[in-house]
Formats: structure tokens, sequence, C-alpha cells
């Protein structure tokens, strides 16, 4: 059987399984196993085992749980409670201040961590119980958690833009610079659209209600609560940039700072360090089977051919500067409704190498657009690894279909951001050029 | 002329490179469109790269389970369940051979390799023989002109390597590999080291100015691996095939990175501001005396016992580095 | 029927208990961490041990964990479509789809049992500088999928209950004890 028709019948089945409400993970996982064992024979039903042994063995994303532990701390003992409600009183009569602030706060996580779940987690337990308190829209409240989360991978440290400067052998460090300036430009874009959005629709993100707006002194006493949440994003941010520590020993150092912080609100005792391990476990159990299915899933694929396939669809048609272009992000996109962002790498990079110099693509600026454009695959339907994360941790209120729905207008500014870069390469490419030539 | 004769196999290549490097484009995919040619087309190789099926800790097992057919990989990978990994070509310690001629002979005509065949073999693994992938420095963001300098170095190397940085007072650090060039830059690190081109390849040169030799190892070494039970369905002239092809992956990968290490020095050197600086006669010497032999008898009396051919291999390297007068 | 309902209850305090226990290590994790930058940074001496150990303490966490997540309904999955179809039609969707979990966790305990067995064998050490013991995580994995299978086997009793009768056995079986008293 063709690499085509198998495509066919592995997404195929995938649509069926996920609407049938089959779990995600054993969706991606039993279709991992039972075409291995018809399309690539039983003999390679091993690479299950590979695939989760080497998740196990991925030393970059220690920093998963560790997150997590810290946003479950800094909810549990009010710390978060006290960042918003002092975000609250100062944005007044600003409608959507808080998921502005949150976004805001999503870019610093951002700038802390390489992977997509940091923010999306930190700020799915911390913010969205917030929002919602305070009368925000469910899906705007979501949306903007899911969209500034995602914004990790772009804003460095950045392990997909790691993983692409290795592959394609661009400077790393070029990369960084230039994925910042894309990062930065997509979270104005996602808070103009949050500003916007709740000027036309203020009953979206209230503001608070003339009377109970806080006078100066109110503001000021909730100033305090911002302290704690502040040096801790000080200390983290702080040792990653100042060479004390890597992006994952930060986390360790952020979570175990997010006890001090609780005992400063003397909330720490043994009933909190059981409560925060004891979510920490099932928010990391289910969202690590995701991931490790997924890359078994992936990596069946591609054992089938699956770029083979993708060489052939572009030799087969000669294509011109624009077309490549436009075809190379529309590909991205697609893929990323169905499979993870590394994989993407692995499939289109080799065959698009040999090819960039033909066109002229900068391989800089490329890697940013890829880093911009697979953005929207962590959201997009119908494998979002976000949403589903989300989903995990968001309260009962928020419905998978609030979730699918939440994300419609922040991809829609994310693809706005990519044609933004592609419009103005500058926007990419001038910090890089700045500091490297 | 049996039906055999026309059936066409297929191997899945698993490398443990990204696309576009050295060793894929220079190395690998001339060796498939070889087989493919040379085979009439009887033999088609799959390229899969990095991580791409299976991690390069798993190799072993998919080449047992002949999930993969061949990779390219190095028994220092699986030095924790295989002895010999002890003394592979990549786990040599610094100074052992100094020519490529002088690794062949080692390797290839002395034994070593031989000892190794026979390791995996045991395992169901079809062994193709070490080849060199450039030879080993490291580079820091500050001068090392002594030994003396290593002191406090704070560094990310590899196997034997990192024991060597230590011995003589270095900090080996024990990063993940996509921190590595982040961690350089903001100080976390003050170097790292493996074969050359990946001083090149991960743009390290933006974050360490100075490139410390002579090469440590000469070159490094890694090894060929294809699966035995799908060896041994391949009729015998596509096997000989394999071989021919195999030795010349071999000889492509040593001319490829000699070539490139030295147009690195001439011409990328000065455009890229790095600066060469090599340890003294004298240093080398302390090296061998202090680290490298006594490495070799700690390999051997710890792993002697449990693969005798490991014992072995070291009194041929020993022997070997007395025929060419760097040890008494 | 109180077998069952007694073998589910069973397996679900075993699976509590499991997942309780290993939550703990996200916080030797959190610790080697933090240990591993203060000797680094203050004393200038970096452990070899501190990565490996974290990610293996890490690595052991979440894939233990799994069926504490399956045992508290924490895999998600998309809801759309199937929240809208009556508890035993999703039972009777469930028998066929859950297939495709006993495939996966069954071959992941198939493959991994004879792997790890062999690396405990050849008592197998990672090929780090540091080079610790790699059957004790390699372990994880058998472990981890026969917690998952008895909880995805009390899951299928439930569902086939309520397919065959159109009542739910943990209700059932409550009902029944309260009528023997
Ligand atoms: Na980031
Ligand atoms: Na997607």
């Amino acid at each position: 059987m063709g690499i085509e028709m198998i495509s066919i019948l592995l997404f195929g089945g995938m649509f069926l399984l996920l609407a049938l409400g089959l779990p995600v993970a054993f969706v991606l996982g039993g279709l991992a196993t039972v075409f291995t064992a018809v399309f690539w024979g039983p003999e390679s039903l091993f690479i299950i085992v590979a695939r989760t042994f080497s998740m196990m063995s991925t030393t970059t994303l220690v920093a998963a749980p560790l997150f997590v532990l810290m946003a479950t701390v800094l909810e549990r003992s009010g710390v978060a409670e006290g960042l918003y409600e002092m975000m609250y009183r100062w944005s007044g009569g600003l409608r959507g201040g808080l998921a502005v602030g949150t976004v805001l706060a999503c870019t610093l996580i951002a700038a802390m961590s390489g992977i997509a779940s940091t923010g999306v987690v930190v700020m799915g337990v911390m913010a969205l119980p917030a929002m919602l308190k305070r009368g925000y829209d469910k899906r705007l409240a979501t949306g903007c958690i899911l969209a500034g989360g995602v914004l990790g991978p772009l804003i460095p440290p950045s392990i997909s833009l790691v993983l692409y400067g290795t592959i394609a052998q661009v400077s790393i460090g070029g990369l960084f610079a230039g994925g910042m300036g894309a990062g930065i430009l997509c979270s104005f874009l996602i808070i103009g659209y949050i500003l916007l959005r709740c000027y036309i629709n203020p009953e979206l993100g209230p503001a608070i209600p003339l009377e109970e707006r806080a006078d100066w002194k109110g503001k000021v006493a909730s100033l305090k609560g911002v302290i704690l949440p502040l040096l801790l994003i000080i200390a983290v941010l702080g040792s990653i940039y100042s060479g004390i520590a890597t992006p994952t020993e930060a986390a360790a150092v952020g979570a175990l700072g997010a006890f001090v912080c609780s005992a400063i609100h003397r909330r720490l005792n043994w009933e909190l360090i059981k409560s925060v391990a004891y979510t920490t476990i099932q928010v990391q159990g289910f969202m690590m089977w995701i991931l490790f299915a997924a890359q078994g899933f992936a990596a069946v694929y591609m054992g089938l051919g699956a770029s083979r396939m993708v060489i052939k669809l572009v030799e087969t048609y000669e294509i011109g500067w624009w077309a490549m272009l436009i075809g190379i992000q529309v590909v991205w996109f697609l893929l990323g409704c169905v499979i993870d962002a590394w994989s993407i790498l692995m499939i289109t990079l080799p065959i698009l190498l040999p090819i960039l110099p033909l066109y002229g693509f900068d391989p800089l600026w490329l890697g940013v657009l890829y880093a911009v454009n697979t953005q929207t695959g962590y959201l997009t339907p119908p494998f979002g690894t976000m949403l589903f994360l989300i989903k995990g941790i968001a309260p009962k209120e928020v419905t998978m279909n609030d979730i699918y729905r939440s994300i419609v207008p922040f991809v829609a500014t994310q693809l706005v951001c990519l044609a933004l870069c592609i419009i103005f390469p500058k926007i990419v490419t001038w910090l890089p050029n700045l500091l490297f030539n | 002329p049996s039906a055999a004769a026309d059936k066409v196999f297929h191997w899945k290549f698993q490398s443990h490179h990204t696309a576009g490097s050295l060793a894929v484009e220079r190395v690998i995919k001339p060796f498939i469109e070889r087989v493919e040619k040379m085979s009439g087309g009887r033999l088609k190789i799959s390229l899969h790269y990095a991580g791409e099926l299976v991690d390069y800790a798993e190799v072993d097992k998919a080449l047992q389970d002949n999930m993969i057919q061949i990779s390219n990989t190095s028994t220092l990978f699986f030095r924790g369940s295989i002895p010999m990994g002890w003394v592979s070509a990549p786990n040599m310690p610094p100074f052992i051979t100094r020519t490529n001629d002088e690794f062949n002979e080692l390797f290839h005509h002395r034994g070593v390799d031989r000892l190794v065949n026979e390791a995996l073999e045991e395992r169901g693994i079809k062994y193709f023989g070490s080849h060199s992938v450039g030879n080993t420095y490291f580079w820091s963001k500050k001068p090392i002109r002594t030994l003396e300098d290593l002191k406090g170095f704070k560094v990310r190397f590899f196997g034997s390597m990192s024991d060597f940085v230590e011995h003589f007072g270095a900090a080996p650090v024990m990063l993940p590999h996509p921190e590595t060039y982040m961690a350089i830059a903001t100080g976390t690190l003050d170097g790292s080291g493996t074969a050359w081109w990946l001083y090149r390849d991960l743009k390290l040169y933006e974050v360490c100015p100075y490139f410390i030799g002579p090469a440590m190892q000469v070159p490094q070494g890694m090894e060929l691996w294809a699966s035995k039970k799908a060896w041994d369905e391949l009729p015998e002239d596509i096997q000989a095939m394999v071989e021919t092809a195999a030795h010349v992956f071999n000889q492509d990968y040593m001319d490829a990175v000699t070539m490139e290490e030295r147009e690195m020095f001439n011409k990328s050197f000065p455009e890229w501001g790095t600066t060469y600086i090599e340890f003294s006669d004298a240093d080398v010497k302390r090296i061998i005396d202090e680290f490298s032999l006594p490495y070799l008898d700690k390999v051997a009396a710890e792993q002697g016992p449990k693969d005798p051919r490991v014992a072995e291999a070291v009194e041929i390297i020993k022997q070997f580095m007395r025929d060419y007068g760097y040890i008494d | 029927m109180n077998n069952l309902a007694g073998f589910i209850m069973t397996v679900e305090k075993l699976n509590d208990r499991m997942g309780k226990l290993v939550a703990f290590l996200v916080y030797p994790t959190m610790l080697v961490l933090v240990y591993e930058v203060m000797m680094r940074y203050a004393f200038g001496r970096p452990t070899i041990w501190a990565h490996e150990t974290s990610c293996m303490l890490y690595g052991a966490h979440f894939i233990l964990g799994g069926a504490y997540a399956l045992r508290h309904n924490a895999f998600v999955n998309v809801e759309v479509f199937y929240m809208k179809f009556p508890k035993r039609v999703k039972a009777i969707i469930d028998l066929f789809t859950w297939t495709m979990f006993y495939a996966f966790v069954g071959v992941m305990l198939w493959k991994s049992l004879p792997w790890a067995w062999e690396s405990l064998r050849v008592n197998e050490f990672s090929d780090s500088t540091w080079g610790p013991l790699l059957w004790p995580i390699k372990w994880t994995i058998p472990i981890a999928a026969v917690f998952m299978l008895l909880q995805g086997v009390t899951k299928t009793i439930k569902d086939l209950h309520l397919a065959l009768t159109g009542r739910e056995i943990i209700a059932a079986a409550d009902a029944e004890a309260t009528g023997g008293n």
C-alpha cells in the first residue's frame, strides 16, 4: 500500500477515534501501534517503547513538571490571586485589562521557558480562575492564555529554534534575536486584538464598576501583592540571562522560590506540599503520555515514508518564489493541524534545505517564520496539544467546544503576525543584523 | 538464478546526524546512492535523520529486532552494557593515535576492530568497522594555554574526554545538548568540545573565540552497524557490494572531515576571529603519562573481568604506543 | 457483581496509593537541580550526576503517574460529539474504541518486559560520565503499563456492565450492599 493511502487511513482513523471520544493519548498511541504492526511489521513494535524511553530521557523537558509545580504553589498559596487583584484594581476602567496583563505575563514566561506548555499551564492554573471570577468571557480568557502561552517556542530560549538552527546550520543566537522581534510583535497584536474586542463588546472583559473602583490608596495597597511574584520573575529570568542557571535549572529555582513565597504568605504547610504534588502528577501524567504517544505516531508516519511523499509532491510541480514561500507556509500550517512542531521540522526541513539556495530564502528568516507558523499548530484542531492541556487544568465549566472556539481569533492574529513577518522581513532580521554583523 | 536474485530489499538507515550535516551530505547520501547503483536497484535504503525513528541509545535493540537495518553509531553509546565500548574509537583517551594512518593501523590492522566485531556479532549486529568523524578539539570563551588554565573551566565534553579535563581540574558540566549554545553565551559554561565541525555547524565560534589543540583524538571514531538478520537475508553478491560501499563510506568520511578541517583553519578562523592555541609538548607528555595511560589501565582492570577482550585491546593499544615512541 | 465492584475499588485504591507516592518525586527533581546550580555557581564544583538524576526522576514521575491520571479521568478527550451521546451509548462506543488503549499499552508491556529484563540481566549502566545503573528506570515502563492496564480493565468492566444492564456497576453494588444489611 502506498504512503498516500496510508496517510488517508491514518488521519481518517485519527479523526474518527477523536470524534468518538477516545482520549487523545490512546488515539495516537493506538494508531501508532496498529499501523506499525500492519505496515511496518510486528518486529518493529519496539518503537512504542523506544519513543517512550527517549521521552523519559529528554533532559530539556524536566522543566515541565517544575513549572507546573511552581504555578500550582503560587495559585494555592494566594500569591497569584494577589497579583490578579493588583492588575484588576490598576486596570480600573480599562476593558480587558486582566487579559492584557495575562498576555504580558505569558510573554515574560516565554522568555523563561523553551517550550509551549509552560505558559499555558502556569497561566491556566493561575489566571483562568482569576479572570472567570471577575466576569471575563470564558472563551476570551481561555484564548488569550493559549495564544500567550504558545509564544514560548518563539521568544528565546526556544527548543524549536535550537533544533532548526542545528539542522539548517543557522546561527542560534541570530534565530533567538529574530524570534524576539517576531514574538514581541505577536504579543502586541494579541493585546491589540483584546483591547479592540473588549472595547466593542464590554461584557467580554468587564471593567470594574465605577463605584467599586479603588482609590489611590487601595491601588497602592494592592501593589504589595505584586512584590513577591515580581521578585520571583526577576530571580528566574535573572538567573538565566546572567548565566547562573540554564532554563531547565531556572525552572527548579522558580519552583523552590514559589514555596518561599508561600512561606512568606504563611500558607506553607504539609497540606500544601501534598496537594500541589498530587495536582502536578495528574497534569504531568496525562500531558507526557500525550506527548510520547504523539512522538510514536510521528515516528511511525515517517518510518512508513511520509518524507518521500512530500519530496515527490515538491518535485512534481515547478514553483515560483512567492508560490514556494506561501506553499511552505500552507504545508506547515496544515501539518500543524495534525502533528507536533518538532515532527514538522523533521519531515519538511530535509526536503527544504537543498532547495533554499535555489530560491534565495534567508534561512534565518525562514526559521523564524517556522516558529511563528507552527505556533498555530499547538492550537489548531484536531490535534493541538495545548488545547488538550488547558482542558485538563481548566474549571469544568470550560468545555472542549469553548476551547475550540476560543482560539479562532487568536490563530487569525498569529497568521497576521506571520503575514507581517513575510511582507516586512526587517521585523525578523533587524535585531540579528544589529547584534551579529 | 532463483527468484531471490531479483528480489528488491528495502533498508532503513537511522543516522544520529541531522539533515544537511557534513556526515549526511558528504558520506551517508553517497553511500546510499552507491549501494543502490551497484546493486542495480535491488537494495534500496531510506535515510532517517537523528531521532526520527529511534534515538541513538536504542539503535542496538532496533537493529537486533530488524526494525531498522543500518545505522551509524558507536559502541561508546552502549559501554554501560557492552564492555568493549570502553575501548571503542570515540572513547580513546587523548593522544593515542596522531594521524589518520595511525588510526587505520591501530583499528583496522592491529586488531581493535576485530575485537569490537566479535563483541557485536554476539549481539546480532553486523559490524563494518570504525571510521573517522573528525579530530577532537575543544573551544572556550577564554584562552587556555596550559594545563593550569583548565582549573575551574566549566566545559561540556563527552566520554573519556570529560574524565581527562576533570583530571586536570576542570569542571565537566553535564548539560542537555540543546542548551549548550545558550549556556555558553550566558556564561553558564566556559566552553565545550567534540569533533571540530560542531564548532562550525553549531556556530559556537560566535560565543567561543578560542580553539584549543593539538587535536586530542586523531580522529574521533564512530562505527557503521547493520542488523544481522537483514544482513543474512541478502544474497552474497549484494553483501559484497555493501561491504565495498561501507569501505568507501569510511574513506569518504575521513577525507571529507580532513579536507574541511584544513579549510576551517585556513579560511574560516580569520573570518570568525578565532584564535588557535596549542598545549606545549611538555603538557601533551603530561596528559599521556598522568591521564591517558592510567585511564587505559583502569579500563582494563574494571572492564577486563567482564570481557577479556577489553584487556586484550588495551594491550594492543599500549604496544602500538610503544612502537611509535609515545610511551616507554 | 460484588466481586467485580470489589476488584474495581481495589485497583482504584492501589492506583491512588501508587500515584500519591510517585507524586513526591517532583520534590527531589527540583532539589537536585537547585543543588547543581548552587554547587556550580557558588562553589565552582558542578556535579556529574544532577541532570541525569533529575531526568530519571522526572521520567519515573510521569510514566508511573499515568495510571493515577487515568484513575482520575484526567486523560483529555474531544467531547464535542461524544458529550451528546446517552451514557449507555457512550459505554458501547468505548468498548470498541478502548481496544486501541489495550493495543497501545499492551504492546508497551509486551515489548518493554524483555527489554527491561535484558537490562537487569547484564546489569546495564548508563553510557554517561557518571554512569549510574540503568535498569531501575527501564523497569518503570513495564510497571507503569501494568498499573495502566489494570485501571483500563476497571473502565471496561464498568462499560460492559452499563452496556448490558443499563445500570452503573458501582452504584448497583452499593445498592446491593445496602440491601443486604
Ligand atoms: Na521561550
Ligand atoms: Na494542531
